[in-house]
């Protein structure tokens, strides 16, 4: 037997390079969720992209949303070969269409599979998880 | 111009289904190879153009160990389980245009033994190939947890069953017709292992909605394939099979899943009319339809992007009887990649190809002219084939 602990398993956090890098520090600097949108004609996008689908300008800033947004789809997951994840099932990860257009991925909390359906009203919100990256949390308007 | 019939399969070969082979993938791909070039009455010198499994086994290697001395085009299709059946394609370009004369394609993997290794054996160097969206799935789904293709198909599957009231008897309708056709392949992994509508029922979610009996099998295993020119494959040993139409489609944004304008467009939506335009058919046309079936709930998005059946319509045409041996459509007549294994999809090809000989033995359909086989990959690419006895 060894008297070791088990063993934990940390959540994934990745390393933006270039552009993702961009969003998550101005993320992480703020403490609110940001988005790219074209300098030029204001579409907002994400994931963030090196040219605007729409006017095609290389132009960009990266602007604070509102957080509001609502359940676009969203995967409920009994589930995981990630091991940091496996303590949480069932998790459900939400696709939340924000009120600024475009759709961010996000981990829904306090809810139980069965209580949330497509249309939901939700607010996201962000905890910086190292200087590079803010991870994204959902969370239902009661 | 049209190359609409100008090439055709002239050689299959199709290594057995394992789980945990005692074989590697270059082994399992080069035999698999070796059985599609005999049976196109072929020697591996006749080979001019090799399509091989991208990240497992590259053209030279495979050049180099049947012995294929000059290769005139090499190229690999990066789609995910999209390529087999886009690569078909790609061989009909290249022997329209004279660039190649007979063009083997193979796609194989440790699909099983890669994911569950024996104890005793020592992990292969080789690995897969990571996918064209990998930026985007390890900076924007990986952190929360979703790292798998059940996974990343759910986000589109939840939305496709919630706006259009698709429930789990459809779905199961697709599980248990392609259990029904392994137990007549004895080269199906589920071949003599019954499947119940209460199996299904009772089986755990993995990602909801989609349950242990709505995944594929993971499968070690190679399938191969020889194309050569329509003239020439009159000299062929068998029957030649005609490729009469296929195309590929890109969802847009193909490396980014939730951001699509509408998230229910596969690649196969916009492939599909143009293939069946390139071969001058209707969906309503087909004999059988060999449907790429990762999840059963894919098949049914599958079965709609092809126009066989309405936007929504594809719970009621599973339940109708169509997709069984006997009905109007059979699907998978296999066993697909749910109840035979997992070969890429090219595994259905191969079957398509058997048919169209009238070689399918116990899973023939009777008389059967054309055929419709579909790949689905990555992130929702789609390919698909219109196939005709020549």
């Amino acid at each position: 037997m060894s008297d070791e602990a088990p063993k934990q398993y940390k959540k994934y956090v990745p390393q933006p390079e270039g552009l993702n890098l961009e969003l998550h520090k101005r993320a992480v600097e703020s403490g609110l969720l940001h988005i790219q949108r074209c300098a030029d004609c204001g579409r907002a996008r994400q994931p963030p992209r090196y040219y605007c689908q729409e006017c095609f300008s290389d132009s960009y800033d990266f602007v604070p949303t509102s957080g509001d947004g609502f359940i676009y789809s969203f995967a409920i997951n009994h589930f995981t070969i990630d091991r940091a994840w496996i303590d949480e099932v069932p998790y459900i990860t939400a696709v939340v269409e924000l009120a600024e257009g475009p759709r961010v991925v996000g981990a829904l909390r306090n809810v139980e599979p069965g209580g949330v359906a497509l249309g939901d009203a939700v607010t996201v919100s962000i905890e910086p998880r190292g200087e590079d990256f803010a991870f994204i949390w959902v969370d239902l308007n009661s | 111009m049209n190359i609409s019939g100008e090439a055709a399969i002239v050689g299959i070969g199709e290594t057995g289904y394992f789980r945990g082979s005692e074989q590697s993938v270059p082994e399992l791909v080069l035999s698999a190879s070796m059985e599609a070039i005999r049976d196109a009455g072929l020697k591996p010198s006749d080979i001019d153009a090799v399509i091989p499994p991208p990240g497992y086994l590259s053209t030279e290697e495979i050049a180099a160990n049947l012995g294929i001395p000059e290769v005139t085009y090499a190229v690999e299709v990066r789609m995910g389980g999209a390529s087999p059946t886009a690569s078909l394609q790609s061989a009909a370009m290249a022997l329209s245009a004279g660039i190649a004369t007979n063009v083997l394609i193979t796609f194989g993997w440790n699909g099983y033994s890669a994911f569950r290794r024996r104890p005793d054996s020592t992990p292969s160097k080789r690995k897969g190939d990571p996918g064209p969206f990998i930026d985007v799935s390890r900076n924007f789904y990986a952190p929360y947890g979703v790292r798998s293709a059940v996974q990343w198909y759910s986000m589109y599957v939840q939305r496709y069953v919630n706006l259009y009231g698709v429930g789990p008897e459809d779905a199961a309708q697709v599980a248990l017709t392609c259990r029904e056709h392994a137990h007549l392949n004895d080269k199906a992994l589920m071949a003599g292992r019954p499947m119940t509508m209460d199996d299904y029922l009772s089986s755990p979610f993995i990602t909801e909605p989609m349950r242990k009996l709505d995944c594929c099998l993971e499968t070690d295993c190679a399938t191969a394939v020889v194309l050569t020119t329509a003239d020439r494959a009159k000299d062929s040993p068998h029957h030649p099979v005609l490729w009469l139409g296929g195309a590929e489609g890109h969802p847009y944004p193909a490396d980014e899943i939730t951001n699509r304008p509408d998230m229910l467009k596969l690649g196969l939506d916009s492939a599909a009319p143009r293939a069946f335009s390139m071969a001058g058919v209707a969906p309503t046309d087909m004999d059988f339809l060999q449907i790429y079936d990762c999840f059963t709930y894919v098949v049914l998005m599958e079965l709609e992007a092809i126009g066989i059946c309405e936007k929504g319509g594809a719970g009621e045409f599973v339940r109708d009887g169509n997709i069984g041996l006997g009905g109007r459509y059979p699907l998978n007549t296999h066993g697909g990649l749910l109840s035979q294994g997992h070969c890429w999809g090219f595994n259905h090809v191969v079957e398509a190809t058997r048919q169209l000989r009238h070689d399918a033995g116990r899973a023939q359909v009777d008389n059967c002219e054309l055929g419709v086989v579909t790949g689905y990959g990555d992130l929702g690419d789609g390919s698909i084939a219109v196939l005709g006895r020549g």
